[in-house]
């Protein structure tokens, strides 16, 4: 599945990158790699875009556009506590 | 071109969210260089960092960057100035590399790079009080060992470790040797950095469950735009409202100075100039430095707080439904303050064509140098009734902003599809843990603002405002004759009405705005100079000033000559930082062209639609 479709406070670890290889760099940049726990934060007011993801320890708002370059699995048993999920 | 003594140069590199600035702060205190780079536009900030030997290095800020392979104007001098390529600079002998203790996991890779240089290279673990907060343990030996290079622990906003980095920084100057490393691909540099970190970094839990809680509230998608909002009320509003009684101390002191001068000095040609020309030119526009502290103010807690990151998000929708990002609105949010830092603020963002986009319609952000131009009128214009709980004189002044936005986004979508079209490369930014701003920071911030306004004020303003006097003195007319009808700036201004009356402008305002070039807020002070040089008196000051307009303008000629300041460029600092920061003549040009364009609309528009609704 892409990291923009998580359900909010649920872990995953990022599969693939697959975007042009400028894209590819930026993302890789900020911390995206495959293997590299990940989580969905937040989602914008109108239409869900851009979205906010955690990438190991940092924070990274990006769009969609760019969040559907990245596929992750969701790790067994990675549903959070519900408060922190919230 | 080297600098006197020729102290050894060191860099300071790091990630944009690093603490870098904060860092550089405080190991340089007020002693800070900030020009700019030949050719280019980005700022070089230059400290003197003394050493424990005695002795001084200059201590170069580069701008914030996330790997030596540039896509914004900013990162590109970072890569050449490291590189030893940047004209201007010495080569660095070292770099200090800050990185964020509570990210060491992505942040090492910028390290990794940095290291592949061959320089030396000292790693400022910064921040560390927020590792503390989130309950990380860092072994820096162990990192030392794993980097091969020292590394010292700094807390940056409390001024910790501050001796420790210069102790380590000084024995890596004596060394020019530039070793020669294998050169890893970002792949490789990822995976290594990891691995270092999770060897190094012990407990915590991820990503500060401080920030997670505050982003639950500021990133809520309802009342998250609703927070901004109300932040963004309270900044104007606290424009306005803390700043009235120090711009009444600044007018009482002009006023005071100017009583001062007709006691002190005979009458003549050199008293009228002080009072009329010095006195009336340059306070009208000292007295915005409250304003202008007030909104930098908010911008610098803004951006130092983390939050302005967040305000990109949220206005990341907006923006792209008139083809930019979220990134834009934090130099236009500069621009409400003055458009050339907005301008220059600009250099951040990477694709070219978003970036030139938001240049062109930066000056459209009502700037500080407008309120004064709008206050004078709407004070002689629009009666201080109310429309329901609000002031219809705060409205109208509410409208003149909404306006400008309205024509600046509309402007933006248009560009887009022409000059500036193309697909923009998005929005992708890395939100910073929240923090409490330093108050240095702030203030070194504030300060360096404050000066750049008073310099112009002081220059070009100050220049503005003894030649309208002169072309308003001179020559001085035969007795009986109006002395601004018979001077060179009546002439001058008799032939710019002509193409300027169908808009509803009179001759009066033609004089104005000419030396409104130099700057909006002359336009006051042209004013004033134009009716006390015809009213013998001397003593039309501002609060006449408003009476005397509303006694002499029609309405309608009132609304459009707001209306034109809404949208004209009238400002040729704005054309200069253009010129510079697009590097060439044919952006700054078709900016004025596009905006005198506009005001000429829809300064035209207002007048003829009032005219025809008023009788």
């Amino acid at each position: 599945m892409l990291i923009c479709d998580l359900r909010p406070g649920v872990r995953a670890v990022i599969d693939t990158i697959d975007a042009a290889p400028a894209d590819e760099k930026r993302l890789r940049e900020h911390g995206f790699d495959e293997g590299v726990e990940v989580e969905l934060l937040h989602r914008a007011a109108f239409g869900a875009d851009p979205v906010a993801v955690r990438v190991g320890n940092a924070s990274v708002a990006l769009r969609r556009s760019m969040a559907a370059h990245i596929t992750v699995s969701i790790r067994e048993g990675a549903e959070l506590t519900p408060q922190a999920a919230e | 071109m080297s600098s006197v003594a020729a102290a050894p140069a060191v860099a300071l590199v790091g990630n944009p969210n690093a603490g870098k600035t904060s860092l550089f702060n405080a190991l340089t205190g007020a002693r800070q260089k900030v020009a700019n780079y030949p050719g280019v536009t980005v700022e070089r900030k230059v400290g003197v960092l003394r050493l424990p030997d005695g002795s001084s290095a200059d201590l170069i800020d580069l701008p914030g960057a996330y790997s030596l392979d540039p896509r914004s104007p900013d990162e590109m001098v970072t890569r050449d100035v490291l590189l030893g390529r940047q004209e201007g600079e010495a080569e660095p002998r070292a770099v200090i590399a800050v990185v964020d203790a509570t990210n060491l996991s992505n942040q090492l890779r910028f390290v990794l790079e940095l290291v592949q240089l061959g320089r030396p290279v000292v790693v400022a673990l910064n921040m560390m009080d927020l590792a503390q907060r989130d309950g990380l343990t860092i072994d820096r030996a162990a990192l030392e060992r794993e980097l091969g290079i020292p590394v010292v622990e700094t807390v940056a906003v409390r001024r910790r470790g501050l001796e420790g980095l210069a102790d380590t920084v000084l024995p890596l100057l004596g060394d020019a040797q530039k070793a020669s490393l294998p050169q890893l691909d970002t792949r490789a540099l990822q995976r290594r950095a990891r691995d270092i970190a999770n060897a190094v970094v012990s407990g915590g839990n991820q990503a500060g469950g401080f920030t997670r809680r505050l982003d639950r509230l500021f990133l809520h998608p309802l009342a998250g735009p609703l927070i901004l909002a109300a932040i963004l009320f309270l900044m104007f509003q606290a424009v306005f409202a803390w700043a009235s009684a120090p711009q009444d101390w600044i007018d009482g002191g002009i006023a005071a100075l100017q009583n001062l001068t007709v006691d002190l000095m005979p009458p003549g040609v050199i008293r009228d100039f002080i009072i009329e020309g010095l006195l009336a030119g340059v306070g009208a526009v000292i007295i915005f430095l409250p304003q202008i502290v007030i909104l930098f103010a908010f911008i610098l807690v803004l951006e130092q707080s983390g939050y302005m990151v967040r305000a990109a998000f949220l206005m990341d929708k907006l923006m792209a439904s008139v083809g930019l990002s979220g990134r834009s609105f934090i130099p236009l949010l500069s621009s409400f303050a003055c458009a050339i830092p907005g301008i220059m603020a600009t250099r951040t963002i990477a694709d070219p064509k978003d970036r030139m986009t938001t240049i062109m319609i930066a000056p459209l952000m009502t700037c500080s140098a407008r309120l004064p131009v709008y206050a004078v009128i709407i004070a002689a214009f629009i009666p201080s009734t109310n429309v329901g709980p609000f002031g219809l004189q705060g409205l109208v002044l509410f409208g003149l902003y909404a306006f400008g936005i309205v024509g600046a986004l509309v402007a933006a979508l248009a560009l887009r599809r022409t000059v500036t079209r193309g697909t923009g490369t998005g929005f992708m930014m890395e939100m910073p843990k929240y923090q409490v701003p330093a108050l240095r920071d702030l203030m070194i911030g504030i300060w360096q603002r404050a000066y750049a306004f008073l310099r112009r004020a002081g220059t070009i303003i100050l220049a503005a405002t003894v030649v309208l006097w002169l072309f308003a003195s001179y020559p001085v007319a035969p007795e009986g004759e109006s002395q601004v009808d018979y001077s060179l700036a009546g002439r001058i201004g008799s032939g710019i009405e002509t193409v300027v009356s169908p808009i509803g402008f009179n001759r009066d305002i033609a004089i104005a705005l000419v030396p409104a070039m130099a700057a909006r807020e002359v336009a006051v002070a042209a004013l004033g100079t134009v009716y006390a040089i015809d009213s013998e008196d001397e003593e039309v000051l501002e609060g006449q000033l408003a009476s005397r307009l509303g006694a002499s303008w029609s309405l309608p000629t009132a609304l459009a000559f707001l209306a034109w300041f809404v949208f004209a460029p009238q400002c040729i600092s704005t054309f200069a930082v253009t010129r510079r920061e697009t590097n060439s003549w044919r952006w700054p040009v078709f900016m004025f062209a596009y905006l005198f364009a506009m005001a000429y609309v829809g300064a035209g528009l207002t007048y003829w639609i009032a005219s025809a609704l008023l009788g």
